[in-house]
C-alpha cells in the first residue's frame, strides 16, 4: 500500500509536465485564493483551487513533489557517497591517522543538530535549490560513516576479504567490490529512514526562507506562502501542499520500517543472528 | 565515579572548543556583515570606521583570540543589530526556550509512558496496534506543518488559544502541544520495546514465581530497567529541543532564544549567533554530564563498574 502511494507521488513528480494544468508559476490574479472544487465558488479549472496570487494549486503540487523527491533522493546519495567512503576507509584501517581523524568529526558532526549546521550554511551562503540538496547531503555524513565502520570492522577479518587480498587485488578493489556489497544492508535501511528526512528538512528550511528560491515551487515553501491567509479563512494554500507533504513522508516512512524489518537482522531474528555469529 | 566524570568533561570542553572554533571560521569565511549592515548609501569610509568599530577590521587570527578570551569572559561583544551586549540579550530569551521544552516533554512523557506500558503488557492489542499507527503518523508530520494545523483548528476556526506571542500559560499549550506530538509516538515505542525486553527476564519470571501482583512485576521489577534507556533519549531530546525548537517559535512568534538565533542569522549579527552557539553547545554538554550521573542513580550496575 504505502509502496503504490509512493509510485503514484513519484509518478505525479515525473510527468508533472504533462499532468499539470496551468504553468506552476502562471498568476491568475482575477482568480486568486479560488477554493477548491467541493467548496462554494470552486471550478473545476482549478480542481484544487488557487493561492494568493492566483497559482493553480494541483500544479505547484506536481511540481513541489518533483523538488521533495529530487532533495530527498540526491542528498542521502551524496550522505552515502561521503559518509560510507569514509566509514570503509576508516574502518579497514581502524586505528590508523584516517581513522583517528575522522572519527572525532563523526562525534562533533551527530552532536550539533543537522538543522542548525544546515540553517547557518544557508543563512551565509544564500538559498538556491542545488545549495540546499548539496548542504542536506554533507550534514548527513556522519551517520553513514559510523554504521559502514561500524560493519567493516565486522567483516573485514571473514575469509572472502583475505582471499581477495591474497589473489592480489588492489586496495581500492577489496574496499569497494568485496566490502561494500556485504555492508550495503544496514546502510539501505539507513537510508531509507533519511530520505524522509531530507524531505522534511528541505521543507522546514524552505519554510523558514532559508531553503529554495523564492521560485522554486517546493512544498515547503508554498505552505510558507500560503500561510498568511489562513487567518483570513482560505485553508487550502497552505493545508494542500501540507497534506501532500505528510502523505509522500508518510509513505516513505512506511516503506523504511518494511525495510528495516526485512533486511535488518537485529529486528529479524535476534537470537537466531547472535548464535550463528558467534561461532 | 569522580575521574570519569573528569575526563568527560575535558572531552566536553574540547569538543565545546572545537565546535567554536568551527563556527568562527565558517561565518568569517562566508559572510560579510558589513554587507549586510551597512546602508545603501553609506560612503567606504564610513564603512570602514563602522569595521573598525566592531573591530573586524583586524587580522583574522586578532579576532579569534580576541573571541576567545571573550568566551571566557562570556562576553561576545556588541550585537551589531540592537547595539546591546549579545549575550544578556540571548540570555534573556532562553527561560522561555526552557518553559517550552519543558512542557512538551512532560507532556510527550505523561502521555507516552503509559501508551508505551500499555501497548507492552497487552501486545497485538488494539492499544498496540493504534501506538504502531500513532507513531508512525507522529513521526510523518512536520512540526510547522501540524502547528499550521492547530492554528487552524484552535486559533482561525474555534478562537479557543491565542495563535501567537509570549505571554501567560495559554500561549505555551499549542507550541508545546506541537513538539510533543512527535516525541509521544517516539516515547511510546521506546517503552514498549524496552519493557517487552525486560518483561522477558529471567528475574521477572523470579518475581512472578514469587506470587507479586502482576502490577507490581510490571511497574516495580521490570519498568525500572526499562527506563534506562528512556532516560538516556529524554536527556538527548532535551538537548535536540533546546536548540530544535526554530520553527515552533518562529510558527507562534515565541519570544525564545532560538527565534532570536534565527534573526540573527538573517542580519549575520556575528556576536548573537556565536553567543547561541556557546548557550546551545553549554547546554548540551551539561545535559550529557547529568545523564552520567543519572544513570548511576538508576542503575547500580553502573554505579559499581563506575
Amino acid at each position: 500500500m504505502p509502496l503504490a502511494v509512493l509510485l503514484v507521488l513519484v509518478l505525479a513528480a515525473l510527468f508533472a509536465g504533462v499532468i499539470s494544468p496551468h504553468d506552476p508559476q502562471h498568476q491568475d490574479l482575477l482568480a486568486r485564493l479560488t477554493p477548491p472544487v467541493w467548496l462554494r465558488g470552486g471550478s473545476w479549472n482549478y480542481p484544487l483551487g488557487t493561492d494568493g496570487l492566483g497559482r493553480d494549486i494541483l500544479s505547484n503540487l506536481f511540481y513541489g513533489l518533483q523538488v521533495s523527491l529530487l532533495v530527498g533522493f540526491l542528498s542521502v546519495a551524496i550522505s552515502i557517497a561521503f559518509g560510507a567512503t569514509a566509514g570503509l576507509v576508516a574502518g579497514y584501517r581502524s586505528g590508523g591517522w584516517f581513522d583517528s581523524v575522522m572519527m572525532p568529526l563523526v562525534d562533533l558532526q551527530l552532536s550539533v543538530p543537522a538543522v542548525l549546521i544546515a540553517l547557518a550554511v544557508m543563512a551565509v551562503s544564500g538559498r538556491g535549490l542545488w545549495k540546499l540538496i548539496l548542504v542536506i547531503g554533507v550534514v548527513g555524513w556522519a551517520q553513514y560513516a559510523r554504521l559502514v565502520r561500524a560493519s567493516v570492522l565486522g567483516e573485514r577479518e571473514r575469509d572472502y576479504v583475505t582471499a581477495a587480498r591474497l589473489i592480489g587485488a588492489s586496495e581500492l578493489r577489496v574496499l569497494f567490490r568485496h566490502l561494500l556489497p556485504n555492508v550495503l544492508g544496514p546502510l539501505m535501511v539507513q537510508a531509507s529512514v533519511d530520505v524522509p528526512r531530507a524531505v522534511e528538512l528541505e521543507a522546514s528550511l524552505s519554510f523558514l526562507g532559508l531553503g529554495v528560491a523564492v521560485t522554486t515551487p517546493s512544498l515547503g515553501l508554498r505552505i510558507a506562502q500560503g500561510y498568511q491567509y489562513l487567518f483570513g479563512g482560505a485553508w487550502w494554500p497552505s493545508v494542500v501542499p501540507g497534506l501532500a507533504l505528510v502523505l509522500l513522508v508518510l509513505a516513505e516512512n512506511l516503506i523504511g520500517d518494511w525495510a528495516r524489518d526485512a533486511l535488518d537482522p537485529q529486528y529479524r531474528a535476534r537470537g537466531v543472528r547472535r548464535a550463528s555469529s558467534a561461532g | 565515579m569522580a575521574a570519569f566524570l573528569l575526563r568527560r568533561l575535558l572531552r566536553a570542553l574540547v569538543t565545546l572548543w572545537a565546535v567554536l572554533t568551527l563556527v568562527f571560521l565558517l561565518i568569517h569565511a562566508t559572510g560579510n556583515p558589513i554587507a549586510v549592515l551597512a546602508p545603501q548609501q553609506m560612503t567606504l569610509a564610513e564603512r570602514a570606521r563602522l569595521a573598525a568599530a566592531l573591530g573586524l577590521n583586524q587580522p583574522l587570527s586578532e579576532q579569534y583570540l580576541r573571541f576567545l578570551a571573550g568566551v571566557l569572559h562570556g562576553n561576545l561583544g556588541i550585537s551589531y543589530y540592537s547595539g546591546m551586549p549579545a549575550m544578556p540579550l540571548l540570555l534573556a530569551r532562553v527561560p522561555v526556550t526552557l518553559e517550552l521544552v519543558a512542557l512538551s516533554l512532560a507532556i510527550a512523557v505523561a502521555i507516552g509512558l503509559p501508551l508505551g506500558v500499555a501497548a507492552a503488557v497487552w501486545p497485538a492489542s488494539l492499544a498496540d496496534r493504534m501506538v504502531r499507527g500513532l507513531s508512525v503518523l507522529g513521526a510523518s508530520v512536520p512540526t510547522f506543518f501540524l502547528g499550521i494545523l492547530l492554528i487552524f483548528f484552535f486559533s482561525v476556526e474555534f478562537n479557543l488559544l491565542p495563535a501567537s506571542g509570549g505571554g501567560g500559560l495559554v500561549h505555551f499549550i499549542m507550541p508545546a502541544v506541537t513538539l510533543a506530538l512527535f516525541r509521544i509516538a517516539f516515547f511510546t515505542r521506546l517503552v514498549r520495546s524496552a519493557l517487552l525486553e525486560t518483561l522477558s527476564m529471567p528475574y521477572v519470571r523470579t518475581a512472578r514465581a514469587k506470587g507479586l501482583a502482576e502490577r507490581m512485576v510490571v511497574l516495580k521489577h521490570a519498568l525500572r530497567p526499562a527506563s534506562l534507556p528512556l532516560v538516556t533519549v529524554f536527556g538527548l531530546q532535551f538537548g535536540q529541543l533546546f536548540a530544535g525548537t526554530v520553527i515552533t517559535e518562529t510558527i507562534f512568534a515565541l519570544p525564545g532564544m532560538n527565534r532570536m538565533a534565527l534573526q540573527a542569522l538573517y542580519r549575520l549579527d556575528y556576536p548573537v549567533i556565536l553567543s547561541y552557539i556557546l548557550v546551545a553547545a553549554a547546554m548540551f554538554i551539561a545535559i550529557n554530564l547529568m545523564m552520567d550521573i543519572l544513570y548511576g542513580l538508576i542503575d547500580p550496575r553502573v554505579r559499581r563498574a563506575a
